[in-house]
């Protein structure tokens, strides 16, 4: 009796401790995938600046509800392309297995974006620095100074630069006021909505969310409400594995 | 010397004729494109990059090989690759040029040509590209055209060749490791983020490029009376050869390293080019021609003749160009997750390519006439 209480009282604490150890250096991943430790959201030595992320809660995601890419497409003016070769998307909606890999439990379409990574590969791509990282952690695009290479399409491992291939005014038909057009020949996506955050107004896809599925805020502070949930809650992030410290975070 | 571009045979005019006609296409492609945009070529979201593109990684280690004759030719005395330094000089131009103009092609807002020279970011390893190809061009079709001066006058190089040929040096290495490098700032691409790209197409670049000096001195032998030196021509395809097997060696050693990890990401892109794909077949031909021509090259009795080497070198050329240009960008281009490459070039886009190839002939063909008629000059005071 006595000896059986201390062999599990011995495997308790053996797990325990190994949990811990796990815990403390990122490396408990209890499923099969990657889930997101706090290593992804920490602050690099000497950036004492904002870096604004997202965090999307699929669990609150209706099957077949496309407000927010219609919202940002809207804001934006994001040409509707009809063929498939030509599209040009800021924000689109894909299998959960495709966007978070095989091991994703969910199969639903899930809202996906620029990432607006931490190590920009894109960024790394571009030889004219006509996209680039921002101190507050948005990957921004100057369309007057891009030259339509198409290199940052290359390197963006998740497909989110879009390139406008054909005249993208001609395919406006509800044009906004807020936001200038393109011209055919560059490449545009996601801005992380800099120019409502200008403006003091969160982000149009935030806004339109129906369920309140979307949150957005400054990662680096400790206090902010993106921050509470990203350490209250199991997320994933879009192949961490790349090194490209995705800055979108999803909530299964 | 300029003036003997100007007179020729009645197949010297054909030629030219035929060639300009091909050039004329690529204005007509060119300006098609200007108006409407890439509506008119096959890219799309699914082949980011097409056959534009699909030219630089070849190019860009052409231009690096004609340092293989230049520098020994120029540079070490070799009397006998001094002769074919010109030659190898106006490839390297000629192919910096074709560089310059197909990736002014592939731009999306031609008119900011100029942003790639004036906001460069130098982290970037694109950005590297057009300086170092203007650059290059300017260094390689000065010596050449001095070189050829100074075999027309019967007089000494001048003293600056040796520096600019040695300035060449650097900027001619740095071509294909920055065509490789640009392809390697793409995460998840396994075809493109291989350490061994950079030496590769160093190696298949030397291959190839001996392979077209070859063609074109001997085609210099024969239609225009160059004598290049049995030497020299012998030493060329023993480059052409060598340089081939090292390639080969290479990609033997890549293709042992991803079987051996097994790496799904590594493997499946190996699949990509020699297994069941749309690729597989240019792949396994360029491995199969390169191999052949390279074996072949290695014969002495064909390698010491003139017709034979100059065909075995243009096949191992063509190799070369289906491998380091077409299958590695378009092949590269399918990723895990992203939308397959369904790429099928359109004939606007086959023009403007075609009509680059034919004006680079046209300029080589002018380029080889005016040495040729420089070298009999001399000879015959």
């Amino acid at each position: 009796m006595m000896n059986n209480d201390r062999r599990d009282f011995i495997r308790k604490a053996g797990i325990g401790l190994l949990a811990g150890m796990g815990a403390a250096s990122g490396i408990l991943t209890g499923g099969g995938f990657e889930r997101t430790t706090s290593a992804a959201w920490a602050v690099e030595p000497g950036d004492t600046g904002r870096r604004w992320g997202m965090l999307i809660d699929t669990r609150r995601c209706r099957e077949g509800c496309t407000l927010c890419i219609e919202s940002c497409h809207h804001t934006h003016n994001v040409p509707d392309v009809s063929s498939p070769a030509g599209t040009v998307e800021w924000m689109h909606k894909e299998d959960g297995r495709e966007l978070l890999g095989s091991a994703c439990p969910s199969t639903a379409a899930l809202p996906a974006l620029c990432n607006h990574c931490a190590e920009p590969s894109c960024a790394r791509a571009c030889p004219t620095d006509s996209i680039f990282r921002r101190t507050d952690g948005i990957v921004a695009i100057d369309y007057h100074r891009c030259v339509g290479c198409r290199s940052c399409m290359q390197g963006c491992p998740y497909g989110e630069v879009s390139f406008n291939w054909s005249d993208p005014r001609a395919a406006l038909k509800n044009p906004s006021v807020d936001y200038p057009t393109r011209q055919r020949g560059v490449v545009e996506k996601c801005n992380f909505c800099s120019d409502r955050l200008a403006r003091g107004k969160k982000p149009s896809c935030v806004e339109a969310c129906p369920e309140g599925a979307i949150s957005f805020g400054n990662i680096n502070n400790p206090s902010s409400e993106i921050r509470r949930l990203l350490e209250s809650n199991q997320t994933l992030q879009r192949k961490p594995e790349l090194g490209t410290r995705p800055s979108v975070f999803y909530i299964i | 010397m300029i003036e003997q571009a100007l007179t020729g045979h009645r197949n010297y005019w054909i030629w030219s004729l035929a060639l300009l006609a091909m050039v004329a296409g690529a204005f007509y492609a060119s300006a098609l494109q200007s108006a409407d945009g890439f509506v008119h070529t096959g890219m799309g979201n699914n082949a980011i990059w097409g056959l534009y593109h699909a030219q630089l990684p070849f190019l860009a280690s052409i231009a690096a090989a004609s340092l293989a004759v230049l520098v020994p030719g120029t540079l070490q005395k070799y009397s006998f690759l001094a002769r074919l330094a010109p030659l190898a000089a106006f490839l390297g131009a000629t192919a910096s040029a074709m560089s310059l103009l197909f990736i002014a092609a592939d731009l999306g807002m031609q008119r900011r040509f100029l942003t790639l020279l004036l906001n460069p970011s130098p982290g970037a390893p694109a950005s590297w590209q057009v300086p170092l190809l203007l650059l290059f061009l300017a260094l390689t079709l000065a010596v050449g055209w001095a070189q050829v001066g100074a075999v027309q006058k019967g007089v000494k190089q001048p003293a600056w060749i040796r520096s600019a040929v040695m300035i060449a040096i650097p900027a001619g290495l740095a071509l294909p490791v920055i065509s490789a490098f640009m392809l390697a700032v793409v995460p998840g691409s396994e075809l493109w983020t291989s350490p061994l790209l950079a030496p590769r197409l160093m190696a298949s670049g030397v291959a190839a490029g001996a392979g077209i000096m070859l063609v074109m001195a001997v085609a210099a032998e024969q239609l225009a009376g160059f004598k290049a030196g049995e030497e020299a021509l012998e030493r060329l395809a023993a480059v052409a050869a060598w340089a081939g097997l090292g390639s080969l060696v290479l990609t033997g050693i890549e293709a042992g390293t991803v079987v051996l990890g097994n790496v799904t990401a590594q493997t499946s892109a190996l699949g990509l080019l020699y297994g069941n794909s749309p690729f597989a077949s240019a792949s396994l031909f360029s491995l199969l021609a390169g191999a052949a021509a390279i074996g072949l090259l290695l014969v002495p009795s064909l390698r010491r003749s003139s017709i034979a080497a100059a065909s075995l070198g243009a096949l191992l050329a063509f190799s070369v160009w289906l491998q380091s240009g077409l299958t590695l960008i378009l092949a590269g281009q399918v990723r895990e997750g992203l939308a397959t490459v369904d790429y099928a070039p359109a004939l606007p886009e086959i023009l403007l390519t075609s009509g680059v190839w034919a004006g680079a002939v046209l300029l080589i063909t002018v380029l080889l006439k005016i040495t040729a008629s420089a070298q009999l000059e001399r000879e015959g005071l």
